[in-house]
């Protein structure tokens, strides 16, 4: 039998393009090319009989050009608190492999990625928060990453905006957004700041994306 | 007593920028100007009572810089088979006059216009889908435009998108994004294609934006 597993992540990432992001509409990057950092902390999931939940996980991403144009970088960065069987299932999920083709944003990345460097086990720490759309990030040596709303230039308060995928992602039916700043340094070198944020649950399985109701909607309810 | 009404719109909007409008973000638009042309048909609503239901109506207006420079012309339309109390009740409302300050899109879009063209009474036809993203206009003399949704370019098939605003928007809760081609040839001319169009209900009263279920944020719900 094929692997069973699911993967449930409450993810920051924070790219380098200006917060109306092309990528998300199926037009060209900001700048051309796209760096791109996903943090985040599985709040369920397992691989087969191995649990997932509690562990952070890191992707890391360097396009020279537009993503679709490929020729990608990649590191992935596994929660050094993961057990072996922990860390083979996330690098497993994570590298997009044990999935249908192309059914989720792992796997769409991987196959525009021809570099791919060596998987790295370390402590991550991870603040998000949804709601307020705040993070912090910091993986020592590697990376640092801090997000934040953005601001509404008229009236100073935050601005509230998110994104709905009614049908058809490979990455979030629902995500906030925000603006970041992160450096990154080692193998996948890289900085940017005051760009693009979003927040989101990234819910996947081996089939593809798990369409359950993002619990960022609930002010629709309201 | 203030003026209470109530105007509940299923709209259609083509801008002139790309389908992901700066505007949207508190960035700059795509051209550094912003021409668009919104077309509407009230699903429910009344002024003082005057029942405004089936009326269509549209909204047209040409800023030369970016929107908050102002100095924007602005022409409204309004369906010919309202009657006086009718075209006097639409023509407020769409002028953005009573209301609190700057709580809907009229109101803040007229604060910053500074040439005011003669209201036009004109049959107008519109065909609109919100989550189908489709539409399609025409008012004899005045305005063509039609829309239909974005295409996936790698898959083609419509690719579904929509911005949400769980707080702090004047215009809407969740607007579907498409894209859309018009041309306007009454007292402004302008002409833009396969830019950004948006489908959204515009629900406001004279307090500001109501939020309320609609056929574009039933699917996030459930």
């Amino acid at each position: 039998m094929a692997d069973q597993w699911l993967f449930k992540s409450e993810t920051y990432d924070n790219c380098n393009c200006a917060v109306n992001c092309g990528c998300q509409f199926n037009l060209p990057s900001t700048h051309g090319y796209c760096q791109s950092a996903f943090i985040g902390n599985i709040v369920e999931g397992y691989f087969g009989d191995t649990r997932l939940e509690g562990l952070n996980w890191a992707g890391l991403y360097k396009w020279p050009g537009e993503i679709a144009d490929g020729n990608g970088k990649r590191q992935i960065i596994i929660d050094e608190r993961a057990d072996d069987a922990q860390r083979s299932a996330l690098e497993t999920i994570i590298s997009g492999g044990a999935c249908a083709p192309l059914s989720n944003l792992f796997a769409v990345f991987a196959s525009t990625c021809t570099d791919f460097c060596d998987t790295l086990f370390l402590p991550i720490e991870l603040e998000a928060d949804f709601e307020a759309r705040t993070a912090s990030v910091e993986i020592p040596g590697v990376m640092t990453s801090k997000g934040r709303p953005l601001i509404n230039e008229f009236s100073g308060e935050p601005f509230h905006i998110a994104f709905a995928r009614p049908s058809d992602s490979f990455e979030f039916t629902y995500a906030e957004i925000a603006q970041g700043s992160t450096t990154v340094t080692g193998d996948m070198d890289m900085a940017y700041e005051d760009s693009w944020v979003h927040f989101c649950v990234h819910h996947f399985n081996q089939d593809g994306l798990v369409r359950e109701r993002s619990r960022l909607t609930a002010w629709l309810d309201a | 007593m203030p003026d209470q009404w109530e105007f509940k719109s299923h709209t259609y909007d083509n801008c002139n920028c790309s389908v992901s409008c700066g505007c949207q973000f508190n960035e700059p638009t795509t051209h550094g100007n912003c021409h668009f042309a919104y077309t509407g048909t009230v699903v429910d609503g009344h002024f003082n009572g005057t029942p405004l239901d089936g009326l269509n109506w549209s909204l047209i207006c040409l800023f030369p810089n970016e929107i908050a420079e102002g100095h924007a012309k602005r022409q409204i339309v309004i369906d010919e088979r309202a009657d006086e109390a009718q075209r006097t009740a639409l023509e407020t409302i769409i002028s953005g006059e009573a209301c609190a300050p700057l709580s809907n899109h009229f109101s803040v879009f007229g604060s910053l216009c500074t040439e005011f063209f003669d209201t036009l009474f004109l049959p107008i036809e519109l065909e609109v889908d919100l989550a189908g993203r489709t539409a399609r206009v025409e008012i004899p003399g005045v305005l063509k435009s039609a829309a239909s949704p974005i295409v996936n370019e790698f898959t083609g098939e419509p690719f579904d998108i929509a911005l949400a605003r769980p707080a702090g928007s004047f215009e809407f809760t969740v607007g579907a994004i498409g894209r859309g081609s018009t041309a306007a040839t009454g007292d402004i001319k302008m002409a833009f294609e396969d830019s950004w169009a948006m489908f959204c209900v515009h629900h406001y009263n004279q307090d500001g934006l109501i939020r309320s279920e609609s056929p574009l944020t039933r699917w996030i719900a459930s």
